[in-house]
């Protein structure tokens, strides 16, 4: 499925408290990451609904990325502890309709941490490459006629 | 039935309803009407036979006319008790009558059983294991209950109805079958991926998306569905199974942690999506992950949050 040249393309949804933060820091210090990331800001990881990412998936993305702040540091009280509780579900569900559950990664970063925040990329942006691209529409089964469901 | 027709009678006289909604079969018996009724005198027709299998609490959701007396099922006080929960409702508003139920019977698998035959049904009784239909011609039928009733009877333990119900009629069943939750969850669970990513394509790939699943779903009740929204646009207005795909992740994930298992949304499909498996998975995780039962907590299950939630994900 792997083109020649192919890179992997990720949506980071990054909470403005902690996680912008951190990638902030990662730049400040001069850390080098991969490139292949796009940042979007969002006020809290709690913010982030699985609606976002199917869009992100339509539109092109290999992999979603949320990040927010660790539990008990969040700026709203319990935004992320609810994006939690969410996206263990949502991920799950994915699946279970059979999408690879490694496109969607979650994970905490604080405003401290720009050196995690660099080897999470470098480290996603790696196994996004052995996946390879994502088949967002699926190849057309095999299958004809009218399928029966028991 | 008579009991049934006479509290509604006396709520009528009494002064404390404006309406009621319930069942009434007229043609065939097997052909079960959700009503809506305000006189007193059409409260003679309302009934109640295995063949109920509408979730009335569905009419709620655009129901103005209150106070109201409603009929349900376990089934359906579990939906309406998310409602409650959820503050769609106003309790007082309502009366509700309980109806102790033994299971509701699958018109689609009695076909199979008797072809026409199934318009000459005079009656059907469900005695513990075996559904006893009753023919025009006198001919009397025992069939096993597995045969007869709908695969989510088939795994309903939960069957209370007091606490919640104004009033109760009916007797409690005496046998509760025991057939294991989650079988078909289970069973999917167990393929690979890519297995599993075919058999979910192909069945998506029937679905004309006419909403028929989120329209009878006594839980879906947002004026503006994300279905329809434009701006943004988070579902396509196409037919590619990506879109089909995220149409039925979204429906089945806005019911994460209050789908109450009624089965409705599968038995409208008019192409035979497997719906209810979807549901039934985020009700597994949900049981097994969160021991949270959907119509039984007091707290809405993703507005809240325990320290110690699981993080295997990380």
């Amino acid at each position: 499925m792997n083109e020649k040249g192919w890179r992997p393309k990720i949506v980071a949804f990054v909470c403005n408290w902690c996680t912008y933060a951190g990638a902030d820091l990662a730049g400040t210090v001069r850390l080098s990451y991969s490139p292949e990331v796009l940042l979007i800001r969002v006020p809290c990881s709690g913010r982030v609904t699985p609606f976002m990412v199917l869009k992100a998936f339509e539109r092109g993305a290999d992999a979603v990325l949320i990040s927010g702040c660790h539990p008990g540091d969040c700026h709203y009280g319990s935004g992320n502890y609810l994006a939690r509780r969410r996206f263990h579900l949502f991920k799950q569900l994915m699946e279970f309709v059979g999408i690879n559950p490694n496109r969607l990664w979650l994970s905490w970063v604080s405003a401290s941490e720009g050196g995690k925040f660099a080897n999470l990329i470098d480290k996603m942006v790696n196994e996004i490459k052995s996946l390879g691209k994502f088949n967002y529409s699926m190849e057309e089964t095999k299958g004809e006629g009218t399928p029966k469901h028991s | 039935m008579k009991e049934l027709q006479n509290i509604v009678k006396a709520l009528f006289k009494e002064d404390k309803i404006k309406s009621v909604l319930g069942y009434v079969t007229e043609d065939y018996f097997y052909n079960v009407k959700p009503v809506k009724i305000s006189k007193i005198e059409d409260s003679e027709k309302l009934t109640f036979n295995p063949f109920c299998v509408y979730n009335l609490v569905t009419y709620l959701k655009k129901e103005k006319d209150f106070p109201l007396a409603i009929l349900v099922k376990p089934c359906d006080i579990r939906a309406l008790r998310v409602l409650l929960l959820e503050n769609q409702l106003v309790r007082s508003n309502l009366f509700i009558i309980g109806l102790n139920c033994k299971g509701i019977i699958d018109k689609r698998k009695i076909t199979t059983l008797f072809h026409l035959e199934i318009s000459q049904i005079e009656s059907a009784e469900i005695l513990d294991r075996n559904v006893k239909f009753k023919f025009n011609s006198g001919k009397e039928i025992l069939e096993d209950i597995e045969k007869c009733i709908s695969e989510k009877c088939l795994v309903c333990k939960d069957r209370e109805l007091e606490g919640d119900c104004d009033i109760v009629v009916g007797e409690k069943p005496a046998y509760l079958p025991s057939s294991e939750d989650f079988l078909e969850v289970k069973e999917l669970e167990a393929l690979s991926l890519e297995e599993r990513a075919e058999y979910w394509n192909k069945a998506f790939r029937d679905c004309l998306r006419c909403y028929a699943c989120i329209k009878v779903c006594p839980l879906c009740y947002c004026e503006n569905c994300f279905v329809d929204k434009t701006t943004p646009q988070w579902v396509a207005k196409n037919y590619e199974i990506g879109t089909l795909r995220d149409f039925h992740i979204i429906r089945a994930f806005h019911l994460a942690g209050r789908c109450i298992d009624c089965g409705e949304c599968q038995r409208v499909c008019p192409v035979n999506i497997p719906l209810r498996r979807l549901n039934q998975k985020l009700r597994k995780i949900l049981k097994e992950e969160y021991n949270y039962t959907p119509g039984k907590e007091n707290e809405i299950f993703l507005g809240s949050f325990s320290p110690g939630d699981p993080d295997r994900f990380l």
